[in-house]
């Protein structure tokens, strides 16, 4: 292969020049270069080196089907392995290296693979399983050296990543010649119009290919649209796929914008997803080439054809000096005449064909050497490029010296993303092509990809999809009709399919799946193990999987299999057409979802006052709270009893706005409480609370809180931080769905109150020393007060052990509250503690905790709860807890608690020895506060008749075990008697 | 030359919420005779009386009250939801952020599901959508100038997302 820049031409910028690295060698190219282009310009035609066997591969073809010239690009984080050259757009700097080789492209080392390769056929990994296990040990680490393609970076990808949300009338996947007609006839209507088109420029074909478009040339005729569709304020997104095409017409785009390795703009993103909803959809995706099977058609020097005509046209590259043509169709002919205008010498034309009096034949057999029922039957050459071809003619076999051979098998009609949306497909014997059939949404095809080769038929194919899909939706039809085309030859390709090789084919070298080295061989082998399914067949012998998704190699593969079958290609199915079309960075997919919390963070009102402190920080849910605020020197565990001590013997104040908080008000609040909460509520006064907890419908206890009478008509419901959102949804069904007779408002106070706990044996005189009040309110009592100046709403409970009094108010007013209970606390020989603190306090006390001891599997009964029950049973969940299930204790999981004298591993296993059978776990471990020893909660098999047994709490997984007592789940003070005056 | 947006979070003003379990027409009705002008009806929003009331869900409203004194406000309300209603103070539940210039619209785009680019999203049209996780509702005032409410929990992320999509706000797109 002979490749070269051509001294003119092309839509390249050749005033400028760019320089490149490919591996290691330093190019140029010019801006509008592929890295493909630029490669062939400079005359390198062995770009990589295959999956399995390390065959040498060159370039294929010009776009996203490309299967072989795979590279990695770029460096550190920003390295992209897998990365189509044809489909890497030249940038200065751009550092580009082979893949699936070592040492060198050149020699390479894994080439000895393909010597072996009669026995490592297809599937052989498979049978490699069936043999003694112990041989896994020998050839695990070559299997695992080899597996896998491409190297990943190993670094951070240093980008961001935008998503965006769009909406239109009419979105155009696709700018060639159909794609442009439909835009230009949609957004004549007036309708909203979106059009994506995956390459750098609008043209598709069209850059291609000659032609004139009402009077002008393509070229011009393109720049007038564009002016046109950007007059009409159609979005046109460039360099932007179409991957997904979701349900109810959402479509994914991704946008590349900049291309893969380059370093954005400041502060510019690398690449944007677009989620777009449309109303219409209108798929003018083209069409795929595909190549011929014959033996070694691998090797470089081996294009396709249109691809040949693009690297001449577009890109003023000619791939070859002597080329021969292998088709079974007319447009290939186009490749002869645009290689013979390039300067190229064209050895002979191989049409697979009967003789034909096409236009278009008839003007090459004046000129080439054209030879009908003619096919390629072996490339001949090597990693230093092709040398010749053999080629079975009517005449006998003959071998024609090139240095180029240009293959086109017929068309796959791009139907992903009309098969994502629901699609069917109908199949075109002739042309060897399924096409788009039934749509289920509302997308329609037009265009190549609707099975036309014609430009006449495809521009006004085009117009009239474009024209009817805003038609469907009320627009007016568009004025004046779809643009005319003229064209040297024009007229349909007259494709036949060119599906089977030529007879006596060497098959073990005829590549079916470019990208992961299946033959035709291969596929036969699948048949013959008795591989029916297309599916199995993908799975057995890799066909049609990575990157490229077979979009060259598909078709052939399922005639292969139909032939062997004795049925119809459609008879033997497709496999699934799944997104994304093209590959997708996972960065684009994530958006700004990454680092360390992944997701928006959720600040308490207080946090910049907490962050003072500069405290450990625990994500809760969304929520960031202080876990604790650790003294000089202090490590967390130090610094959390210090502040649980604290509590315990003088105060302690800790931030709790995170807690879910629900006004309820009106005649029937008492009642719509009554059905949400499993407790009384209907006979409290005015002015005091209760613990309460929350039953999910089918009786499994699913948060807990309290619940305040605050005025005649008016309650506060608080429940857990990480059920907040949880309860809203609940109390928005019991309210709309369960009980709407109900006269009630339900307004979620979660961020108007924020609220600090103060705690301890002196937390009464805290806050009667900062709100003055004489009478302080008694545990489970609601008082209003003034703290610093802001009104706040002080409520007496307790989940500590300790006097305790929840202190709120409007958030934006809470600062200087917490600024006045710090300094008095701290006067007072106090300190603020955090959630570590907070978790010692309450497991001594026996108090539950969703995701601890309310696990989504807990009954009231398992948890000791169910004396609290309200005995009229109105709340949700009470039918569910007369389940048989239910009624019988034996074998349940039941809350306990435990003692040690040393450390109790949280999360461990509850066994009678070790290793054993686990009879429960533990949920929930700390130290005592004030004394030696370990408690812990624990849910345990028949727990409360087994008080005083002695069990292994054991965790294997972190190697630790403790010996443990079981005992009732309250370890501090259970009369209660340290919150009660 | 784009107008890209700018924002800034606005001050603290009294917030609070009406529901109506019934009685909407006499209600409304009252609110009428009260402010002279009737209860938004979905997706709507006006400003009477030093009153921006916006609608939040079938039978309720946010009312921020730009001048005037909450607990005055707050009286005033129950009195017209009188047995029909419940007016609860839900102050600071929410931070207002005013956005203006032109290209509002174009910064609303990104990270969520929302076609902000609608012409018919005008001013007094009010939504709520979800922008990169968080919970957010709009209230167009003007062409130029659209209110987002959001927790203010989640302030301090929404607002550092839109700085970073604003310095590099592709309006062309």
């Amino acid at each position: 292969m002979t490749s070269a820049r051509l001294p003119a031409g092309g839509l390249i910028n050749r005033t400028r020049t760019i320089s490149f690295t490919f591996d290691g060698q330093r190019y140029e190219g010019h801006p509008g270069d592929s890295l493909a282009s630029a490669l062939l310009a400079n005359g390198v035609g062995l770009v990589g080196r295959s999956f399995k066997y390390h065959r040498p591969r060159g370039v294929l073809a010009a776009g996203v089907e490309e299967p072989s010239a795979l590279v990695g690009v770029g460096v550190g984080g920003r390295f992209e392995p897998n990365t189509r050259a044809t489909d890497l757009f030249l940038y200065e700097g751009l550092i580009a290296q082979s893949q699936n080789r070592w040492p060198s492209l050149a020699f390479d080392v894994g080439a000895v693979l393909g010597l072996f390769s009669r026995f490592i056929p297809a599937g052989f990994y498979y049978k490699a399983f069936l043999g003694k296990p112990g041989l896994w040990k020998v050839y695990e680490h070559f299997i695992r050296h080899a597996a896998g393609l491409g190297k990943p970076p190993v670094a951070a990808d240093p980008d961001s990543f935008d998503h965006r949300a769009a909406f239109c009338d009419v979105l155009v996947v696709g700018a060639g010649s159909a794609g442009l007609a439909a835009a230009l006839a949609a957004s004549a209507t007036g309708a909203r119009v979106i059009l994506a088109e995956q390459d750098t420029r609008l043209g598709g074909g069209l850059l291609r290919d000659p032609a004139e478009i009402d009077g002008a040339p393509a070229a011009d005729w393109i720049e007038g649209a564009k002016a046109t569709l950007a007059a009409r304020g159609v979005r046109v997104l460039t360099r932007t796929t179409a991957v997904g095409y979701w349900d109810h017409d959402l479509v994914t785009l991704s946008e590349k914008l900049t291309e893969p390795g380059q370093v954005p703009a400041p502060g510019e993103p690398a690449q944007r997803l677009w989620r777009v909803r449309a109303q219409r959809v209108v798929l003018a995706t083209g069409a795929i080439e595909r190549p011929l099977p014959f033996a070694d058609n691998d090797r470089p020097g081996v294009m396709l054809a249109q691809a040949v005509r693009t690297y001449v046209a577009r890109y003023g590259v000619t791939p070859g000096h002597r080329a021969v043509i292998a088709a079974g169709n007319d447009d290939a002919y186009r490749t002869a005449f645009a290689l013979a205008e390039a300067g190229c010498e064209i050895a002979a034309v191989l049409d697979s064909r009967p003789p034909s009096d096409s236009p278009i034949v008839r003007a090459a057999a004046e000129r080439f050497d054209v030879r009908f029922q003619a096919q390629a039957a072996r490339a001949i050459g090597g990693a230093g490029g092709l040398t010749g071809v053999e080629a079975r003619t009517e005449a006998g076999a003959l071998t024609l010296t090139c240095d180029l051979l240009a293959v086109s098998g017929g068309f796959s009609p791009v139907a992903h993303l009309h098969m994502q949306a629901g699609g069917t497909l109908s199949w075109d014997e002739a042309t060897g092509a399924f096409t788009p059939d039934q749509a289920r949404q509302n997308q329609s095809t037009t265009g190549s990809a609707s099975g036309l080769d014609d430009l006449a038929e495809i521009l006004a194919e085009g117009w009239a999809a474009g024209g009817a899909a805003a038609h469907g939706l009320g627009k007016p039809l568009p004025k004046g009709g779809p643009p005319q085309a003229a064209e040297a030859f024009p007229g349909s390709s007259n494709s036949v399919a060119a599906l089977a090789p030529p007879p006596g084919t060497d098959l073990k070298h005829t590549f079916v799946d470019f990208q992961n080295d299946v033959t035709l061989a291969d596929v036969d082998l699948a048949w013959q193990e008795g591989y029916r399914s297309v599916e199995h067949l993908k799975r057995y012998t890799t066909l049609g999987m990575a990157t490229d998704q077979g979009k060259t190699s598909n078709i052939i593969g399922l005639a292969r299999l139909a032939s062997h079958e004795g049925r119809p290609v459609p008879e033997v199915g497709l496999t699934t057409f799944r997104p994304p079309y093209t590959p997708v960075t996972l960065g684009a997919l994530a958006g700004h979802a990454t680092g360390f919390h992944s997701a928006p963070l959720r600040r308490p009102a207080l946090y910049d006052l907490h962050a003072a402190r500069d405290p450990i920080w625990q994500p809760v849910g969304y929520w960031m709270r202080p876990r604790a605020y650790p003294l000089a020197g202090e490590n967390l565990h130090a610094a959390s009893i210090r502040e649980a001590r604290a509590v315990r013997e003088t105060v302690g104040w800790i931030d709790v706005s995170t807690l879910g908080k629900f006004e309820i008000a009106g005649p029937d609040a008492a009642a719509l409480l009554e059905r949400v909460c499993a407790t009384t509520v209907g006979k409290l006064a005015v002015g005091r609370g209760r613990y309460t907890f929350m039953l999910r419908e089918d009786g499994l206890v699913m948060d807990d809180g309290t619940v305040w009478r605050i005025g005649p008509d008016r309650y506060l419901l608080t429940s857990s931080t990480g059920g907040a959102d949880r309860m809203a949804h609940h109390l928005a069904y019991v309210r709309q769905v369960l009980a709407p007779q109900l006269k009630v408002a339900i307004a979620n106070v979660q961020e108007h109150w924020a609220g600090i706990a103060v705690a301890g044996p002196r937390a009464k005189a805290l806050v009667a020393e900062l709100t003055g009040l004489a009478e302080i309110p008694r545990h489970m009592s609601v008082a209003r007060g003034v703290i610093a100046g802001t009104p706040v709403l002080i409520l007496a409970a307790s989940y500590s052990g300790e006097r305790a009094f929840e202190i709120y108010a409007a958030s934006q007013e809470i600062a200087p509250v917490w600024t006045a209970i710090d300094a008095a606390g701290q006067a007072l020989g106090g300190h603020p503690y955090g959630i570590e603190a907070l978790e010692f306090l309450r497991i001594e006390k026996g108090h539950v905790v969703v995701g601890g001891e309310i696990d989504g599997r807990s009954t009231p009964q398992d948890l000791g709860l169910h004396r609290m029950l309200n005995p009229a049973r109105p709340f949700v969940g009470a039918p569910a807890l007369q389940r048989p299930a239910f009624q019988s204790q034996a074998g349940r999981l039941q809350l306990i608690g435990l003692e040690s004298e040393g450390s109790i591993p949280e999360g461990s296993m509850l066994v009678r020895h070790a290793p054993g059978e686990p009879e429960g776990h533990v949920t929930a471990a700390s130290p005592r506060v004030l004394a030696q020893g370990s408690v812990a909660l624990a849910l345990l098999r028949d727990g409360r008749d087994r008080m005083g047994e002695t069990l292994i709490a054991w965790s294997p997984t972190r190697g630790v075990s403790a010996k443990v007592r079981v005992v009732e789940p309250v370890f501090y003070d259970p009369e209660g008697a340290r919150y009660r005056d | 030359m784009t107008d890209a947006p700018r924002f800034k979070a606005a001050p603290a003003e009294p917030l609070l919420r009406l529901e109506l379990w019934g009685g909407l027409a006499e209600t409304s009705a009252r609110f009428t005779s009260a402010f002279g002008a009737v209860l938004p009806g979905p997706g709507q929003a006006i400003t009477v009386s030093g009153l921006r009331v916006i609608w939040r869900e079938p039978g309720a409203w946010m009312i921020r009250v730009e001048t005037g004194e909450r607990g005055a406000t707050l009286d005033r309300l129950m009195e017209i939801a009188g047995a029909d209603g419940a007016v609860t103070d839900i102050s600071g539940a929410a931070t207002r952020c005013v956005l203006t210039g032109g290209d509002w619209r174009v910064l609303l785009t990104h990270g969520g599901v929302f076609d902000a680019e609608d012409p018919a999203f005008a001013p007094g049209c009010v939504a709520g959508t979800v922008i990169e996780h968080m919970a957010v509702r709009f209230d167009v005032i003007t062409e130029t100038r659209v209110d987002a409410y959001v927790a203010p929990s989640y302030a301090v992320d929404l607002f550092a997302y839109w700085t970073s999509v604003a310095r590099g706000l592709d309006v062309t797109g």
